[in-house]
């Protein structure tokens, strides 16, 4: 049996429009309606489904909250968790073909595989052991001796051709060596080309990798993507006369509509249809004119979060939770602070 | 290190028992804004709720607030925080429940 959705929750998908997009759950919006907020009303209607899990990305269903809500938990990922990237690159030799600076910015957009966790955020450039990782890169390109004449391939006649991610090289500082002990920091792939050499090429720096966010330079952002859609919702109106079923069909993504094999009955497939891309093709036929109606469930997003850091993708979420939870509460003393102190911007006396 | 400007600050004109106030909130973004703006108007005492991001490049929003009954609005603004703390809470609870019960695919992703 089709689900069907209360008509407030949907918006509505005409061919050239969609309607009703903005929520209307606040009090006074629906007479003699309560939509005050209620958090044992909230915990009911809240439903969060884990899909699918790889160990670089999670798909869930957020169901039931407001798009304001989503919306935070989707910025905070991409721009407030943090993560760690090489912030500072000193440069000692570098006579490859690659500008200090492209290659300085290059070394910092590598993903590294340290949690930011065991990390602190560094303030006032006070480099400390709990705040910085140094990792040393030295290459220098060599030509081979045995190298075949007549060959073209610089595998075959040069040494260390590639400077690759693999390169740095971590040098343990303090208790660094202790709290890295199981997951030694290092690039989370080894096989980015940073710069290609020729023989006498050289390069000799010293990096600086450090905890930061993503609003203040994207090569913080821990994610490739972090995003979220409405769940589609397609409502067949009257039966698809059977001539026009696979018409019908062709309309949607794969796997969103099923034709009984006998009676060419059109359905919609209930555990499929959120893989409609709602691209309102149907909508551009005269003969199915009146047959569907095409809508999106406002409060049912579908997240999906690739990781491109030191987290696994499960975690990303909880901890743009815990982002969240720090700046309300900060804002939050803040304001409480306020109460204590006159409003109009005029000093009152102590013992006035 | 340089002064921090007080996270939250009230704007001139707001009405001396607080019914009606403007609040500057320092290091904030539409992420806070439009959270905060839709758990103050799920307020039924709150007569008008609305945030702005003046200017993309001062990282400041306001919020304005008007109260019906001379009510104090930052009296709303703090149960607002303090509700919105709790849809956090809720929603952790219920993802880390969910995450746990591991009835879900998983598969494997090159990388």
């Amino acid at each position: 049996m089709a689900t069907t959705y209360d008509s407030r929750r949907l918006v509505g998908i005409k061919a050239e429009r969609v309607t009703d997009v903005s929520s209307r759950d606040f009090p006074g919006h629906y007479p003699d309606e309560d939509h005050s907020w209620n958090l044992e009303k909230f915990r009911e209607n809240l439903t969060v489904k884990i899909r699918r899990v790889s160990n670089r990305s999670i798909d869930f269903d957020l169901v039931g909250v407001d798009a304001s809500i989503a919306n935070a938990f989707r910025r905070i990922i991409i721009a407030e968790v943090p993560t760690i990237c090489i912030e500072n690159v000193y440069v000692y030799n570098n006579t490859t073909v690659i500008a200090d600076e492209i290659l300085a910015h290059r070394l910092g957009l590598i993903p590294l595989n340290i949690d930011p966790k065991a990390m602190e955020m560094r303030v006032d450039d006070e480099s400390t052991d709990r705040n910085t990782i140094v990792f040393e890169l030295k290459l220098e390109c060599t030509r081979k001796k045995d190298a075949p004449k007549d060959s073209t391939n610089p595998s075959e006649l040069y040494n260390n051709h590639e400077l690759l991610s693999g390169h740095l090289v971590w040098q343990p500082a303090g208790e660094q060596e202790e709290v890295f002990s199981k997951n030694p920091p290092a690039p989370t792939n080894p096989n980015i080309v940073l710069a290609k050499l020729r023989p006498g090429q050289v390069v000799e720096m010293t990096l600086h990798a450090v905890k930061g966010v993503g609003k203040d330079h994207a090569k913080f952002n821990p994610v490739a993507t972090a995003s979220y859609r409405l769940l589609p919702n397609i409502v067949i109106k009257k039966p698809i006369p059977p001539h026009l079923a696979e018409k019908f069909q062709k309309c949607f993504s794969p796997g969103v509509i099923r034709i009984h094999p006998r009676t060419k009955a059109v359905t919609v497939d209930e555990e499929n249809k959120r893989k409609d891309t709602v691209s309102r093709e149907v909508l551009r036929h005269p003969e199915f004119e009146g047959f569907v109606e095409l809508s999106r469930v406002r409060d049912f997003f579908l997240f999906n979060i690739e990781s491109e850091s030191a987290y696994p993708p499960q975690r990303l979420f909880t901890e743009a939770i815990a982002v969240m939870r720090g700046k309300i509460s900060s804002i939050r003393r803040a304001a409480e602070a306020l109460g204590d102190q006159p409003s109009d911007g005029d000093v009152v006396m102590a013992d006035s | 290190m340089v002064e921090l400007p007080p996270k939250v600050t009230i704007m001139k004109g707001a009405s001396p028992d607080l019914s009606a106030a403007t609040y500057q909130i320092h290091d904030e973004s539409h992420t806070i804004g439009n959270a905060l703006r839709w758990m103050l108007m799920k307020n039924p005492k709150v007569e008008f709720c609305g945030y702005s991001v003046p200017h993309p490049s001062e990282n400041v929003i306001q919020v304005r607030i008007q109260m019906y009954d001379n009510l104090s609005s930052l009296a709303a603004l703090i149960t607002a925080l303090g509700d919105l703390d709790d849809v956090c809470a809720t929603i952790e609870e219920k993802y880390i429940a969910d995450m746990q019960a591991g009835d879900y695919e998983r598969w494997v992703e090159r990388s």
